[in-house]
């Protein structure tokens, strides 16, 4: 390991907090050998201070210890409960501030002070940072912010609802919005459009977010969408340029035209593995596109190629070392 | 060595020490031409880092992220001095720290050249309009890179700026629900569940992430190979596709469709949120706070499970999956979780975090807003901060999202009123007068 940092830029680690530094290679001693290398360590709650990470510690850990799972679900009163991500979110965000904070050293190093340096992200950081408004408002008067399940308790219309065969969002956050949802709905329903337009506690943005206000709303749009499938309410909607879309399924989204038109979903032919379906490189760039190229490699698949090519180990080196297990 | 390795930590990454510390982007200019989340958070990463952003937004109203949300009040944060009777709503807050305010009609000739001005004198441009909008007003990357060919222009949105569905609007909502990210989240059916919305306006704050590291790397390419711009595009549901890859691949190699799977996991067992009896706070006068308290509990490996089965006096279970093969199939997850719960009917999340914690089984009781917000670690970490902000005195604050020993990123204040800072910005960087800013500010073109 201590050879191989003197050549790299970057070293990204997520073993228990100190256990590198333990073992004489954590950025302490490598920062020695290598003063420009750029050294991440990447976690749940971190590496150091009283919640620090404890082996065996995956997302969710700091899903539910950021708040995030307290908020998402449906509130007790409809059935619902603290909710985790079905993705590993904090992962996926954890992961990109760390990401963002390499990059940032790499610039930094390159422009400025010639050195690497030390670089932590942990999921629940991430998380933290773009939880909206929780912590504002918890400052303000001590509230907690409440599970609100498919709406929105900041911006009306902004929600999912059923219709005839799922659920669709529509999403108008201002007047102009507002009316052309309420148009569209009319030409099927108009007692509905009057009911909504003509409420007099409706006339103002800021009036409709109250609870039996959101309330009032969604019944009467859901008036409307019990008799319209996905397909159809979106169809009507987007003629008046409303936000709306259908909850997809995985099926739905990779096979959605726009979406393979657009290449957002790709057929890796891997070696290792052969024709793989996966999710493209979201990074669209006229001049610096990002890219593909394979998926992951069984383990030391490149140890040849990196041990002669960086370090100049002989067959028998590396005889020797596999031999004794240490490669 | 001296110091142990947790107070080396402490001693490099301590947040009282961030403004000793030098910016990493000091010196970088960009335009942040964006409304909502996804574009300002973007732009708002790079001004945690340093840059001089410049938020740039319509006259007197502003953008459309701050009329949305509760303490929507202009005592506590001020609109614009044009509408004294109007506030800022808190959504409005966690996207735009650090940035210079300025107001500028971009539908008006005057005002595009004001962007052109800007946009030469920039390192970049973030902007989230519809696609093509800048470029038919004449302020598109085509248009900017004929000047200034060292921009790096980034387009963020709902479904691109290409493709049959271009001219769709999208939200961070729409971007969750055609994304795929609903159809995994939440309880199955038989649970009682629906396809569930994730509480944060994930889609686009993410997004935003992913934007700015965008930027950060073709601001290396360009500084360090090209010397060129680039124009740039982020599409939120891509993102959502670029997140669930492990699903698509299940799809693609099986026909498959994941599903939701509620509380626990799909992947690993036992590793799920389990309900425990009773309250943390039974005199509470929250409604929230008298709900029953959630924990994660982790025992995936062997051994871990067996000490789980254990202390909940089920060894049948024990025996019964003693391998993760066993453990991880549905019908096994429907048995061992309601165990778990079972035994912790008469506890709350705090107990059962002790007894757990005493048994070395890895376990993390879930936290709502408050509970996170009194945590000394975030706090010490400076993950959430207290921020002396200069227009609106003391707000809780997110803290950045990331560490870094060197050159840290930080939060100097929260946001300001729409053009707040015009004369600052148009004085230096236009040269403009202060009788040709009254003009300017008569005509609404500022």
């Amino acid at each position: 390991m201590k050879k191989l940092a003197a050549h790299a830029d970057v070293i990204i680690e997520n073993a228990p907090p100190g256990q590198w530094d333990e073992w004489g290679i954590g950025y302490r001693q490598l920062s020695q050998l290598n003063p420009r290398l750029v050294y991440a360590w990447v976690g749940q709650l971190g590496q150091w201070g009283p919640l620090k990470d404890k082996p065996g510690n995956l997302d969710p850990t700091a899903q539910a210890a950021c708040g995030f799972v307290h908020g998402t679900g449906a509130p007790v009163a409809f059935g619902g409960t603290p909710t985790r991500s079905g993705w590993w979110m904090c992962d996926q965000v954890g992961g990109t501030g760390a990401a963002i904070g390499i990059m940032t050293a790499l610039n930094y190093r390159e422009e400025v002070s010639g050195r690497g340096q030390f670089v932590e992200a942990t999921g629940a950081a991430g998380v933290i940072r773009i939880l909206d408004y929780n912590w504002g408002w918890y400052g303000v008067d001590g509230s907690i912010r409440p599970r609100y399940g498919n709406w929105d308790l900041a911006i009306n219309i902004y929600a999912v609802n059923p219709c005839k065969d799922g659920q669709i969002m529509v999403g108008g956050g201002h007047d102009r919005l507002w009316y052309r949802i309420w148009r569209t709905v009319g030409k099927d329903k108009p007692e509905v459009e009057q009911h909504i337009v003509e409420d007099p506690a409706l006339k103002e943005v800021t009036a409709r977010l109250p609870h039996y206000k959101q309330v009032e709303t969604y019944t009467s749009l859901c008036e409307w969408m019990k008799d319209n499938t996905r397909s159809e309410a979106e169809t009507k909607l987007q003629a008046e340029e409303v936000a709306s879309g259908g909850v997809s399924f995985i099926d739905e989204v990779c096979e959605f035209p726009h979406y393979k038109y657009r290449g957002h979903l790709e057929i890796i032919d891997d070696v290792n593995y052969g024709k793989v379906l996966i999710g493209a490189s979201a990074f669209l760039g006229q001049r610096t596109p990002g890219r593909v190229k394979w998926i992951g490699r069984p383990i030391g698949q490149d140890n040849e190629d990196v041990y002669r090519r960086l370090l100049g180990f002989t067959k028998a080196d590396m005889d020797n070392l596999k031999a004794k297990g240490v490669i | 060595m001296a110091m142990s390795f947790e107070e080396y930590c402490r001693d490099v990454f301590d947040p009282k020490k961030i403004f000793g510390k030098p910016e990493p982007l000091k010196g970088k200019r960009f335009l942040s031409c964006t409304q909502y989340i996804l574009g300002p958070s973007c732009a708002n990463y790079l001004a945690e880092l340093g840059a001089e952003v410049i938020k740039i937004e319509l006259p007197r109203r502003g953008e459309p992220m701050r009329h949305t949300t509760p303490f929507n009040e202009p005592k506590l944060y001020p609109l614009s001095k044009q509408m004294p009777e109007m506030g800022t709503g808190l959504g409005f807050f966690g996207a735009n720290h650090n940035e210079y305010f300025l107001s500028v009609d971009f539908h008006k000739p005057e005002g595009q050249a004001i962007v052109k001005m800007l946009a030469n004198k920039s390192d970049g441009v973030v902007e989230n309009y519809r696609a093509g909008t800048f470029d038919r007003w004449g302020i598109g990357y085509r248009q900017l890179s004929q000047t200034n060919p060292r921009i790096i222009y980034q387009w963020l949105g709902g479904f691109g700026g290409w493709g049959p569905g271009r001219k769709r609007a999208s939200y961070d909502i729409l971007g969750q629900a055609q994304g795929g990210c609903f159809s995994v989240t939440g309880w199955p059916l038989d649970k009682g569940g629906n396809p569930s919305k994730q509480t944060i306006w994930i889609m686009d704050y993410w997004g935003g992430m992913m934007g700015a590291f965008q930027i950060l790397a073709c601001m290396y390419w360009r500084d360090n190979v090209s010397g060129l711009g680039n124009f740039m595009e982020y599409s939120q549901v891509q993102g959502a596709q670029r997140h669930l890859s492990d699903c698509i691949a299940l799809y693609g190699r099986h026909g498959l469709v994941p599903q939701r799977w509620g509380n626990y996991d799909p992947l690993v067992s036992v590793h799920g949120i389990i309900k425990c009896g009773k309250s943390s706070y039974p005199n509470s006068k929250n409604p929230q706070e008298l709900e029953e308290g959630f924990i994660l509990v982790s025992a995936y490996k062997d051994a871990d499970f067996a000490k789980l089965m254990k202390l909940i006096t089920r060894d049948d279970l024990a025996k019964k999956y003693a391998t993760h093969d066993e453990r991880i199939k549905a019908e096994s997850q429907y048995e061992i979780y309601p165990a778990i719960e079972a035994w912790a009917k008469d506890k709350t999340k705090e107990q059962a975090r002790d007894i757990l914690t005493k048994e070395g089984i890895n376990n993390q009781p879930v936290w709502n807003s408050k509970e996170v917000s009194n945590q000394e670690h975030f706090h010490l970490r400076g993950e959430l901060e207290w921020l002396d902000d200069p227009t609106f005195g003391d707000v809780q604050s997110q803290g950045p999202a990331f560490h870094l020993s060197d050159s840290p990123p930080r939060h100097k204040w929260a946001f300001k009123p729409v053009g707040a800072d015009n004369e600052y910005i148009l004085g230096k960087l236009c040269g403009f007068s202060k009788t040709k800013m009254a003009e300017l500010e008569a005509d609404a073109v500022i």
